[in-house]
């Protein structure tokens, strides 16, 4: 059980980090481009479309545009919940413990619901 | 794992509601929680927590366990289960809404609700944020929130700070780190009365 979530954990780390390099290669792209910019955040205006949705960051991120590759480093980091969740299913079922199986796998279909329906 | 569930669904929420309520009411509202809490984690005393019979459903979940402290691994029992579960789900509910505060109220709800010991309550929160974060931040993604040149720093920033923050917390007392916890959410909860009151955030 231990080893199970020391290896979650590591696999874990892995993704923070990869996600982290992902967005700081954005970020000194986005920096170098648009640093000298001044941010105007006062008026709330919505994303555009290619922030949006899963699909739209995917094809984005290779504009290699600074602001899609943070963006794509940034679902990253969440999908690394996915990933813990999926892989405490994992351990869960190696346990045979049914009651907790379920109820992670009902944490990842709320997790799923999230990214899909527009609420 | 089980307190998530509650979470989640109030994280879902919480979310929704971004859309529906005046954000100026609830940082009001929640601020003063804050200040509450901040209060009551300074009161409780470590000592008497240990040897409490387990609540029933703590048992039937397996919920009990053990922690490591520098004195070597402790032993310890879980209360209140079904309290927890509703504080979990208005805490989801208040991350989704305010993007903040989950953490801290569910840091609150194992402490003082459950009784869990502090190194568990914080760790365990930390775990369980991280996937009510995420159910709320895929709410945020398809509805647009999300701005990349405001979130890079803030999440480098936050990534080597939680590296640092972990390292610590293993040689770190108990007391020490409610006072520290005390400290910051009081600070927050004033910030979020003040902007609460000055009708922006």
């Amino acid at each position: 059980m231990q080893k199970l979530q020391t290896a979650i954990g590591t696999c874990l780390l892995i993704g923070v980090l990869v996600s982290s390099v992902f967005v700081i290669i954005g970020g000194v792209i986005y920096l170098a481009f648009h640093g000298h910019e001044i941010t105007n955040y006062q008026v709330y205006a919505s994303e555009p479309v290619a922030y949006k949705s899963v699909l739209a960051i995917w094809h984005d991120a290779f504009s290699f545009s600074g602001r899609s590759i943070i963006q794509f480093g940034i679902l990253l980091l969440v999908l690394v919940q996915f990933l813990r969740v999926l892989l405490t299913i994992g351990v869960f079922a190696r346990l045979r413990d049914t009651r907790f199986v379920l109820i992670s796998l009902f944490i990842f279909a709320v997790l799923v619901f999230s990214f899909c329906v527009r609420v | 794992m089980l307190l998530e569930v509650a979470a989640v669904i109030g994280a879902v929420i919480g979310a929704w509601l971004t859309g529906v309520v005046p954000i100026s009411a609830i940082a009001i509202i929640f601020g003063s929680v804050m200040l509450f809490s901040s209060v009551m984690t300074l009161r409780r005393q470590e000592i008497a927590e240990l040897d409490l019979p387990p609540h029933p459903w703590a048992k039937a979940l397996n919920l009990n366990g053990t922690y490591p402290t520098a004195e070597g691994m402790k032993s310890y029992n879980v209360q209140h289960v079904p309290g927890a579960l509703g504080l979990m789900a208005i805490a989801g509910a208040l991350s989704g809404l305010l993007g903040i505060g989950s953490g801290t109220v569910k840091v609150l709800a194992m402490d003082q609700a459950m009784r869990l010991p502090y190194k568990v309550s914080t760790t365990t929160s930390n775990f369980i944020i991280g996937i009510t974060a995420a159910v709320s931040a895929g709410i945020y993604f398809t509805r647009g929130y999300i701005d990349p040149g405001l979130t890079f720093p803030v999440m480098l920033g936050v990534v080597v700070g939680s590296f640092v923050g972990a390292k610590i917390l293993n040689r770190a007392k108990s007391q020490t780190l409610r006072y520290l916890f005390s400290a910051v959410i009081f600070i927050v909860a004033i910030e979020m009365i003040y902007k609460g009151l000055m009708g922006h955030l």
